[in-house]
């Protein structure tokens, strides 16, 4: 088949698009699953496989979750403050969404911006100031 | 709205505080002084003179801020565009499955995603070893010793997703059959991108550039983890050292300051831009 025939015909599949895609989501995946992959590595390597076990979940005496209690309460705490943080942004966050839909006016306008803001802007800025609220 | 005020401006008043105040000479704590009027202005030009001035050790730092954000939400541009492109566009029946797909990394902590290449770039990683083709060649790159490309993938990695929502909800609104009048009207596959598809998205780009390089001004940790080394360290690691070191707390303040003005102006500028766009629009 003609090249130039190829290229011309509008209705040919997409084909450059589509391995673009594909390539980026096995880019973006690959290394968290491969991560989660060594999670069961048999030896401390996070490099080298040295087979299967469950040894980082509770094989191991020390070291495995089931068994570490320091694992066991940063766990606790993450369950915790990610349940407590839903809790308290979930119905602020509906309620300024209702309250912006249904306010017409200059003052949502303005408040788009300062949503805006508060999305867009880097976390590190309102970490460090707020760590100075608490800390001066 | 009174909720992120107070979460909002009033912390950023105690930066200012801090930054214009002074500090105490024995425990090198910050001192912050609440009224403008007694605002002691040496520890913004001691960081302002080291920006600019002849000793300007803070000034490669932010050139690196700058060029790394640049050419890092270039290229998740370029990566972002297609896929967003092809999941609105071509995708069909698959179209929730791939998007799905495309938001699974929001589900994963920055964190987790970080430590994954840390693992995957270790001198005996697989990068290397994928880059040896099987032990033919000998590759022992130190991806991790402070190399600019690491630090800019790993933006790019981290802020790809942030990029192809915003991309995908402008391109999938985008009328289908402007794309097929253009190809009635004789314009090539080239033509009508250039003069369609491209300038029907453009608003979508200028909200995913926002959305991706404003956040990525003030990035420190991408660097913390994959460089570690000071050679590549940008503004916000700048930020993250003078905080944690005593006496410096109010440096930390002029680089919020800094970056806070350089992100609150093309913030600006976007809402004009969208504003009079929506104005020709109706």
């Amino acid at each position: 088949m003609n090249p130039m025939r190829w290229y011309r015909n509008p209705w040919r599949k997409p084909r450059v698009l589509m391995t673009v895609t594909f390539l980026y989501l096995v880019w973006s995946l690959a290394p968290v699953l491969i991560a989660v992959l060594f999670s069961f590595n048999a030896g401390r390597s996070r490099t080298n496989w040295q087979g299967f076990s469950m040894r980082w979940y509770y094989g191991d005496p020390l070291r495995s979750v089931w068994n570490d209690a320091s694992l066991h309460t940063a766990l606790t705490h993450t369950l915790l403050l990610g349940v407590l943080a839903t809790a308290i942004t979930v119905p602020l966050g509906v309620a300024l969404a209702l309250g912006l839909d249904r306010w017409r006016g200059r003052v949502p306008a303005g408040a788009d911006v300062v949503v805006l803001i508060s999305f867009v802007l880097p976390e590190i800025l309102i970490a460090v100031s707020l760590l100075f609220v608490v800390t001066v | 709205m009174l909720w992120l005020a107070l979460l909002l401006v009033a912390p950023f008043y105690v930066v200012l505080a801090i930054l214009f105040g002074g500090v105490d000479p024995i425990l090198r704590q910050p001192v912050p002084v609440w009224n403008p009027y007694y605002w002691d202005f040496t520890q913004f030009t001691y960081v302002w003179e080291h920006i600019v001035g002849p000793d300007a050790f803070f000034r490669p730092a932010l050139v690196r801020t700058v060029v790394y954000v640049g050419v890092s939400s270039l290229l998740c541009l370029l990566i972002a565009y297609p896929v967003a492109y092809y999941t609105a566009r071509f995708a069909g029946r698959r179209k929730w499955v791939l998007l799905a797909a495309l938001i699974a990394p929001f589900w994963i902590s920055y964190m987790m995603r970080m430590l994954a290449w840390v693992n995957l770039l270790q001198t005996d990683g697989l990068v290397n070893r994928a880059l040896s083709l099987g032990g033919l060649f000998e590759v022992d790159v130190n991806w991790l010793g402070g190399r600019p490309e690491t630090v800019v993938m790993g933006l790019v990695y981290g802020y790809v997703p942030y990029m192809i929502l915003p991309l995908f909800a402008g391109l999938d609104r985008m009328p289908a059959a402007t794309l097929e009048a253009a190809r009635d009207l004789g314009a090539n596959r080239w033509e009508t991108f250039r003069r369609v598809t491209w300038p029907l998205s453009r608003q979508a780009v200028v909200a995913s550039l926002l959305v991706t390089s404003v956040p990525m001004l003030g990035d420190y940790f991408t660097n913390d983890l994959l460089s570690g080394s000071p050679d590549t360290s940008m503004i916000g690691n700048l930020i993250n050292n003078s905080v944690l070191t005593p006496g410096q707390t109010g440096q930390a303040g002029a680089f919020v300051l800094l970056i806070l003005l350089v992100s609150i102006l093309p913030m600006i500028v976007y809402v004009r831009y969208t504003r009079s766009a929506e104005d020709i629009a109706s």
